[in-house]
């Protein structure tokens, strides 16, 4: 008995169209999706209902497969998207149950038998042969995988990795995840719709346990062990799970009848096995390496090192050149670029916001400090429209944004950093920060498919434009190197350098110095006001006075969620209740 | 008198959800693994109850505790020589690679109990006299009450020790943050083999319960373990032990109130259609429109907010 | 897959023993870990064989088993295919919650196989695959194996998962003794149900006997599986109200459930006077144990007996009534039944029942069609040839039914593909028997009480 027989050939193209549209929800975008079969049956029964009630072709049943199940998929992730990401599970796992229980139960879809499809036509021809049916999985296979590949290693693919690696992080660099995601979820469903009318085909009938939730399963367990987020992980992981079968039987060809028993606890034995000595899969996302930049002149720019020598050199006491110091009080005609008018939050019974207003000036940096929980990252999110909030306006560039979602704003200039960095971990560091650079048309549908050359072109000045903020922050030289495997302050200036690239006009920095080496602080410190120097309106919420002394034009005091002093730092160290609530200083 | 039959029916079948929901959710709950093998201690418990009691002459009772001890046992086993070594080196791939782990040895474990039954097919539990029980129209036999009896006191004696004693609090701390347990004294694979050890016995007591209603078969358990996984998903994955189980309970009942209309085949459709209904209306904020808010989901949703 | 040629000095079902479970495995090296496993195996009773016969008998002889010469029909020695290896295949649930049944199916053919070589046949070599019990994809594979393998027939189980179409595309003829050919999926070219097409066959028959012994009940509910194409209930309603019975109502139960809850929820609201349970395999195992205990007191006519179901049912099998095919083990009804569960006691010991038997008779049947097609100077590894023999001569003596000198008669139906005429007989569980209450043909006909 040979082990590749046409028939193995054939599923394994089957089950590679259901695991490399998979990987692109699970691997690439990290929704944990688990009914690929229950789509796969939406595209069966389609084709094989329609053949079997009124003689259609394969191409028309598809066709309907495919509409039905980006309905079911729309339909499904507009509530899944906006819940918790459990729900996601949860409510696949119901689709699973509904579909296949519906289609086991109605007599009219051949309950548990099935329906027959033997000789079923694809453009007229008949396919129920190897030598004609090959052919025809094969170039969808190609096809799916193609998409894939395309979806998946493209800029599109980086923000839906992005997504799966900080979701907040996407949202806060202006992308609409919301969008992205329920997108995915809609083309991978499509696909596996596609491949389940091919697994019909493949079979000769549509029946339940061919789109069982083990089937979504066995699936599943292909995308993992083949490495998320890596095509030919999955590829090879769809094909070593599909042969493991003939395989055991042509190896472990007991003379008996418990020979498949074994070969199922063998089957199990093997999964167990391959995932402890692979954790990450066969193929982990990053064995092969996506395309390494060519940093050319860049490799030569001033690195991080040599920043933190220059830096280091400089006398501590010494307070860092200013190209333009600006006094508020002596400029009060300043432009206002954002203007929080008597903000309120509250959880529950706290108010984490109540009552604060406050305005950040053109080109100047403002520092929001207070106490531990006085709401200054809350502010942060109010005004980024992370979270709602409860009454008051948020006025950027005199028009009223309230209420808009991070990503709109993010659109429109206001992006933020976060305390805990968020970089997108298993991303290059040159990728974080492209994630940064706005409006690739290579990041929706469209752009990527049909304006391929356009897209390619941007890609080209994005990665330029990466590598220069990455040189203006001295990291360069680090570009090529997965960020999470970056230090604390390098992820820092990493960071740094991803809001920077989105050319924001007003940059939220949420404690750029806070948990990093005293020595990256001053470095960090250059830079910001660097930042400056370009025009950019800044507010930093920072605990580190001696960073806030440096930088800040204006301070803005916080106390239980409200402004309770405002001026030059000097001024309000000098106010002897806050120098000793707050600042320790007797 | 049907509602008040398909009432009490969804009473006990929702009692042995709520105690294998309260198990696998503990699980889920506190470690994040998506223990799917569950399964196996469940059936596991099963067979060694019926090996004792019909090989062995063991009373019922017995082979009920030795059964939750094998469950347990071969739980922790798990927890300790396959799934915690696996966390750390699968990173950020944990959940998934403990899934595919788990899976691997759910089709391990169903394929051995295969093989143990290939010359009987099912195993049977025997030393309890089943008896029926009747009150006015309502049929039930004396299994049922002590299903119900065992599974809720069960679950009011773990919800009592997470609640109310250092180990509670050592298991909760972990649960909110891994970290920062350990500040506080806990070790967070002590308290991981703990809840292994819960979760196992308290699927390994359902087991025995159902498999002496039923039969111990090589799928015993696949069934439940879907529905576990639901009810502690839709519980919430902050939801108390008390919460999960009555969210099994309500299962169950509905389950079986949907019977008045539909045969039981549509179970399942009937169930994740309603919680499809549910899951979509939820973002629209109609479920909590009719409920004033309390502190405790306000504190839920400020920390949501946070993270 | 696996090839079973068949060892008579090994039989291939005895129970596995720590032992040749081992040597046959090749796993020297898992024996370690599998040892808890093993030492459940060696110990473990098969079911209750002890409950029904018990396992005292011993081989027939040579001269013995030369006797089933006699009870084939006619039979020309030419054309016996002696010295001819012929490869045939069977898909069995070797995988799933069937794995149980594939084992004991898999034991009738092998002694078939067995009893065929002993009596001067052919070397009938099987090519065995598991259908993962009726799992599409799995069953897809098993008939892909069988195709590859070039086996011009196959002995099919659990309607071969739905996997009928490459049947007619490669030639390949069926006859399947697991599920028959129900209505719903007759006549499906190259597909034949080798036994009665479950459970419509018994229709008649079993109310013949309710409407002769049981004339204070008017009422029956039927418990049933969406698992055809083919929904009984307006063909009951038609039937039922000619024996003098009223068709009340169907419960539809899950196939594969263990809790009847609500099935019997529902029956204690219908209180019906007669149920008919047309569940299968475990099921109607698990029902009849609930049903028990369920406070209902009305007959069970169940349309499967097996030792499995019930073991899981215990006490509630007994004094139920089983209508199925004609296998008498206490009173054989034919000298080839009487031999038949001589040997198969002898061989696998236990007590054989009618489910396995229609797998023994499955592979008799193939010799027929082998026999006829030499005959015929034809060519018995292409299907359509053993096609044209089983249309030719659709009759076949069968170990079911017939009396104390003649076998029964298996007669196939060439429109529906199901049998037209097979012995079925209507059975009650005593508790430690099945006493024979009346028998009666496919259909109903030469009904006779006693």
């Amino acid at each position: 008995m040979t082990l590749l027989t046409f028939s193995w050939i054939d599923t394994i193209l089957v089950y590679i169209m259901f695991a490399v549209s998979l990987n692109l929800l699970i691997g690439y975008t990290g929704v944990f999706a688990v009914a690929p079969a229950a789509f796969g049956a939406i595209g069966g029964y389609s084709a094989a209902y329609l053949f079997v009630n009124h003689g259609t072709d394969l191409v028309i049943g598809m066709l309907v497969g495919i509409v039905i199940s980006a309905m079911v998929a729309f339909l499904m992730g507009v509530p899944a998207f906006r819940l918790p990401t459990v729900w996601v599970i949860l409510l696949t796992l119901g689709i699973q149950q509904v579909i296949t229980g519906i289609f086991a139960s109605i007599n009219q879809f051949g309950a548990g038998y099935g329906l027959q499809v033997g000789k079923i036509t694809f453009f007229g021809a008949t396919i129920n042969t190897s030598t004609t049916l090959f052919p025809v999985l094969l170039i969808f296979a190609v096809i799916i995988t193609l998409l894939c590949w395309r979806l998946g290693e493209s800029p599109y693919g980086r923000v839906l990795r992005g997504i799966r690696d900080n979701e907040q992080a996407v949202r806060a660099l202006g992308r609409p995840v919301f969008r992205y995601k329920v997108a995915v979820l809609v083309s991978t469903s499509v696909m596996a719709s596609v491949a389940g009318s091919m697994m019909t085909v493949l079979n000769g009938v549509a029946q339940p346990t061919l789109f069982s939730f083990s089937a979504s399963v066995a699936m599943i367990s292909m995308v993992i062990i083949g490495g998320r987020g890596s095509l030919a992980g999955t590829l090879l992981a769809a094909i070593l799970i599909t042969l493991l079968t003939p395989f055991l039987e042509h190896v472990v060809s007991l003379r008996s009848s418990i020979a498949s028993l074994w070969q199922e606890i063998i089957y199990g034995a093997l999964l167990v096995v391959i995932i402890y000595l692979r954790p990450r899969g066969i193929i982990p996302e990053g064995l092969i390496p996506r395309r390494r930049i060519p940093l050319g002149a860049y490799a030569a720019a001033e690195s991080v090192t040599a920043r933190l020598e220059s830096a280091a050199a400089r006398p501590r006491t010494t307070a860092i050149p200013r190209p333009e110091r600006v006094d508020l009080d002596v400029v009060p005609e300043r432009e206002v670029v954002l203007r929080a008018d008597n903000l309120y939050k509250s959880f529950g019974g706290v108010h984490a916001v109540n009552g604060l207003s406050f305005e950040l000036q053109k080109g100047a940096i403002t520092a929001l400090v207070g106490p531990n929980g006085a709401g200054k990252t809350t502010v942060f999110n109010l005004l980024t429209g992370a979270i709602p909030v409860d009454s008051g306006t948020v006025w950027l560039d005199g028009e009223d944004v309230t209420g808009l979602k991070p990503d709109v704003l993010a659109r429109r200039g206001l992006v933020r950093s976060f305390q805990d960095v968020k970089l997108f971990g298993d991303l290059s560091v040159y990728e974080n920060v492209m994630l940064g650079v706005q409006h690739h048309p290579g990041e929706n549908g469209v752009g990527l498919f049909f304006r391929p050359g356009q897209s390619r072109s941007f890609e080209r000045q994005a990665r330029e434009r990466a590598l220069e903020w990455l040189s203006f922050v001295g990291m360069a030289s680090e570009a090529n190197r997965t960020a999470g495997a970056l230090g604390y302050g390098q992820q820092k200036l990493v960071a740094v350098a991803r809001v920077l690239a989105s050319e924001a006009r007003v940059l939220l920095l949420d404690e750029p110095a806070s948990g990093i080496d005293h020595s990256w602080v001053d470095v960090t410190l250059d830079l910001i006001s660097e930042i400056r120097s370009t025009g950019r309106t800044i507010c930093v919420v920072e605990h580190n006075l001696h960073v806030v002394g440096q930088l800040a034009d204006h301070v803005y005091f916080m106390e239980l969620g409200r402004v309770t002093a405002e001026g030059g730092l000097a001024e309000l160290t000098s106010d002897p209740r806050l120098a000793e609530a707050y600042f320790g200083i007797d | 008198m049907q509602v008040l039959q398909l009432t009490v029916n969804g009473i006990i079948n929702g009692s042995s959800y709520a105690l294998l929901a309260v198990g696998f959710g503990l699980i889920l709950q506190v470690t994040g693994r998506f223990h799917i093998a569950y399964t196996i201690t469940y059936a596991l418990a099963g067979y060694t109850a019926s090996r004792l009691t019909t090989d062995y002459g063991a009373s019922f009772w017995v082979a009920l505790i030795v059964g939750m001890l094998v469950a347990t046992v071969v739980g922790v086993l798990i927890e300790a020589y396959i799934y915690w070594p696996l966390g750390p080196r699968a990173g950020n791939f944990a959940l998934l690679a403990i899934f595919t782990a788990a899976l691997g040895l759910l089709t391990v474990g169903q394929g051995a109990l295969g093989l143990i039954l290939i010359n009987s097919g099912t195993a049977q539990i025997s030393g309890f006299n089943i008896a029926p029980e009747q009150i006015g129209q309502v049929f039930f036999i004396n299994l049922d009450v002590y299903t119900v009896i065992i599974s809720w006191a069960l679950i009011v004696i773990v919800a009592l020790v997470l609640g109310r004693t250092r180990l509670g609090r050592m298991v909760r701390a972990v649960r909110s943050n891994l970290t920062m347990s350990v500040a506080v004294g806990a070790s967070p694979r002590m308290i991981y083999l703990v809840i292994f050890g819960i979760g196992s016995a308290l699927g390994g007591v359902g087991g025995v319960l159902t498999s002496t209603k039923a039969a111990v078969a090589s799928d015993s358990g696949q069934g439940a373990i879907l529905y576990a996984l639901t009810i502690a998903f839709l519980a919430g994955t902050f939801a108390s032990v008390i919460r999960i189980a009555f969210v099994g309970l309500g299962l169950g009942i509905l389950e079986s109130l949907a019977n008045l209309w539909v045969s039981p085949v549509w179970d399942p459709v009937i169930i994740y259609g309603l919680l499809l209904v549910y899951a979509a209306l939820k973002p629209f904020d109609v479920v909590s429109k009719f409920r004033r808010p309390t502190l405790r989901s306000a504190s839920a949703s400020a920390s949501e907010m946070a993270s | 897959m696996t090839t079973s040629d068949h060892d008579p000095r090994l039989p291939a079902s005895r129970p596995i023993s720590r032992r040749n479970f081992l040597s046959a495995a090749g796993f020297g090296g898992m024996a370690l870990a599998a040892s808890p496993l093993l030492a459940a195996c060696s110990t473990s009773k098969p079911g209750s064989a002890k409950t029904i016969g018990s396992a005292t008998a011993s081989a027939a002889s040579a001269t013995e088993l030369k006797k089933i010469l006699d009870y084939i029909g006619p039979y020309d020695p030419k054309f016996s295919g002696a010295g001819t290896t012929w490869k045939l295949g069977a898909t069995l649930p070797f995988s799933g919650n069937g794995s149980f049944f594939g084992k004991l199916w898999q034991s009738g053919i092998d002694l078939a196989v067995a009893h065929i070589k002993e009596i001067g046949g052919p070397t009938i070599q099987i090519v065995s695959s598991d259908n993962g019990s009726g799992d599409a994809q799995k069953s897809h594979n098993a008939v892909q194996q069988m195709v590859a393998a070039k086996v011009p027939g196959i002995i099919g189980t659990e309607a071969l998962g739905g996997v009928w179409a490459p049947l007619a595309q490669y030639k390949i003829l069926c006859l399947d003794s697991g599920a028959g050919a129900p209505i719903g999926i007759q006549g499906i070219p190259y597909y034949y149900g080798a036994r009665s097409a479950y459970y419509s066959d018994q229709w008649v028959g079993t109310l013949e006997y309710m409407k002769q012994t049981m004339s204070d009940k008017k009422s029956i509910v039927t418990i049933d599986n969406v698992s055809t194409i083919f929904d009984p209930k307006p063909a009951l309603r038609a039937l039922i109200p000619n024996y003098g019975f009223q068709y009340k109502s169907s419960v539809t139960a899950t196939t594969g459930a263990t809790d009847y809850s609500s099935v019997i929820a529902a029956l204690h609201q219908a209180k019906p006077d007669v149920i008919w349970a047309s569940i299968s395999q475990f099921d109607i195992g698990y029902f009849m144990k609930q049903y028990l205990t369920s406070g209902l007191k009305a007959p069970v006519f169940a349309f499967q007996w097996t030792r499995a179901a019930r073991a899981i049912a215990g006490n509630g099998y007994t004094n139920q009534y089983f209508s199925t095919e004609y296998l008498d083990v206490d009173k054989p009804s034919n000298p080839w039944q009487d031999l038949y569960i001589q040997e198969y006691k002898s061989k696998n010991g236990l007590t054989p029942e009618a489910y396995t038997a229609d797998f023994y008779m499955c592979v008799f049947m193939w010799w027929q069609l082998m026999r006829d097609v030499l005959a015929k100077g034809g060519n018995i590894n292409r299907g359509p040839d053993l096609l044209a023999a089983l249309q030719a001569r659709p009759t076949f003596n069968t170990v079911f039914g017939g009396d104390a000198t003649t076998p029964g008669l298996l007669t196939m139906d060439l429109k529906t593909h199901s049998p037209s005429a097979l012995p079925q007989a209507v059975f009650q569980d005593t508790g430690n028997s099945l006493k024979q209450l009346a028998t009666y043909d496919v259909g109903g006909g030469n009904f006779k009480m006693g």
